[in-house]
């Protein structure tokens, strides 16, 4: 049982990969469809999915981001109903989250838990992968006009996920430390 | 979890149906709504996909994700007409064409595309459960790990959305009393800009996060000692259908998909 105990505590193990994701994706896909802040002049809302992207990529890295970031904002669109998303949202989420993870984990290296210029630059990365992914794939389902439309929305959305990631990544670091050893 | 959204989970014959079928047959009517079609031959695809709708889920669960939509489609009916110009004019403003025939067949298309690509994917979630969807993307060689990530994650949402409700009422609870101050004060706490909201959130996802994280390494143990992580062949407690009622399925989807081919071919 020790043995047991003992081997299921390293990161590398598969049932620690899985374990890890599952819980990511179920973090990001309950911030992408439960928490939203309205938006009162055109009464939409903004989502905090990013924000559960960013720091996924910043803590747990890129492989983390694509997976947890992908399909848990495609589980969350498929739960509120706009399940015709699903397969986008689970692209270009994806690749938000590998760049965006990608780019960090050069920080990672260097300092451990303090912020980093790098989160910045993985964070405008991730926010050009992900409006021009919704913008593509937008074009393809209703039209570029219309694709253009939602393109401010989703850099508000984005810039909401910066300025949220960027303290709340701090902030569990210094709260909960053992969450660097996590990372796989 | 899922189920509400989609209606009241049935026992019809499309509830019933294959997975791997189902998936086959999404694939093969999403194929067909992208391809540049006749707006009549779209418009029949159309017509097909939303009676299977209102036969297997009922008029009501049409309705619901044609509601949600609708603000997209009123978008593309007034903004793609401008943005082609060919063909014989309809409607224009001091010589520049605003309406076209090109450009109103163009936003059609869009439309009938868009409400197809909705209604075939909730027709698709309202009619499988998640555990069926699980195995069949198995059964199309989705890695073990990931159809794991997806089962477990499915029943670990409740979980977390219990976790943000608990962690959301108990600052509500906590700030109670400086709400009261913000009260008398003049404008100190009705003016509080989405930013400010932000912030205001920031501490309940944190300790949501670190509440969830915690729960990695208990799972991972949980899950090793259950095996996963083994090289041995893993069994399952739910299996997809086998033998003459797979045969069955799987031809009606060949049929499906033969007749939509030739309705491509004949009617381009």
């Amino acid at each position: 049982m020790n043995e047991e105990k003992g081997r299921s505590r390293i990161p590398g193990s598969p049932a620690f990969r899985i374990s890890s994701l599952a819980i990511l994706t179920a973090v990001t896909a309950v911030f992408t469809y439960m928490v939203r802040i309205p938006i009162a002049p055109t009464r939409g809302y903004l989502n905090l999915g990013d924000v559960a992207i960013y720091f996924t990529a910043f803590t747990f890295g890129p492989v983390s981001a694509l997976i947890a970031g992908g399909v848990g904002t495609a589980l969350a669109d498929i739960i509120s109903g706009y399940s015709q998303w699903a397969p986008i949202s689970l692209l270009v989420h994806g690749l938000q989250g590998l760049v965006a993870g990608l780019i960090a984990s050069i920080a990672w290296r260097g300092k451990r838990g303090t912020f980093s210029l790098f989160w910045l630059v993985a964070a405008v990365a991730g926010t050009v992968v992900m409006c021009a992914g919704y913008l593509a794939a937008g074009t393809l389902m209703v039209g570029f006009s219309a694709a253009l439309v939602e393109l401010p929305g989703n850099l508000l959305q984005n810039l909401a996920g910066v300025v949220g990631a960027v303290p709340l990544t701090i902030a569990v670091r210094k709260a909960y430390p053992p969450v660097t050893e996590l990372r796989w | 979890m899922i189920a509400p959204v989609y209606g009241k989970r049935g026992q019809s014959a499309v509830h019933r149906f294959d997975p791997r079928g189902k998936i086959v047959l999404l694939v093969v009517f999403l194929i067909t709504f992208f391809l540049p079609l006749r707006i009549e031959h779209l418009g029949i695809h159309l017509a097909v996909v939303a009676a299977l709708t209102v036969i297997f889920l009922g008029i009501r669960n049409v309705l619901r994700p044609l509601r949600l939509i609708l603000p997209i489609l009123i978008l593309v009916l007034v903004l793609t007409p401008p943005f082609h110009r060919e063909g014989p004019v309809l409607f224009s403003i001091r010589s520049v064409p605003i309406l076209t025939v090109f450009g109103l067949l163009e936003a059609l298309r869009l439309i009938v595309r868009f409400t197809g690509i909705t209604l075939i994917f909730y027709l698709f979630m309202g009619t499988t459960d998640p555990d069926s969807l699980a195995l069949a993307f198995r059964w199309f060689r989705l890695p073990f790990a990931i159809s794991m990530v997806l089962s477990i994650a499915l029943e670990y949402i409740p979980t977390i959305r219990r976790i943000y409700n608990q962690v959301r009422d108990a600052h509500r609870l906590r700030l109670a009393g400086e709400t009261g101050e913000a009260q008398r004060a003049p404008r100190a706490g009705r003016d509080r800009g989405k930013v400010h909201r932000l912030a205001e959130t920031i501490p309940i996802l944190t300790s949501v996060l670190i509440l969830s994280v915690r729960r990695i390494p208990t799972l991972a143990m949980a899950l090793e000692c259950r095996g996963v992580g083994r090289k041995n062949r893993r069994s399952s407690f739910r299996s997809l259908k086998t033998g003459a009622s797979m045969t069955r399925d799987g031809i009606i989807t060949a049929l499906i998909t033969a007749t939509v081919v030739v309705s491509l071919l004949l009617f381009p």
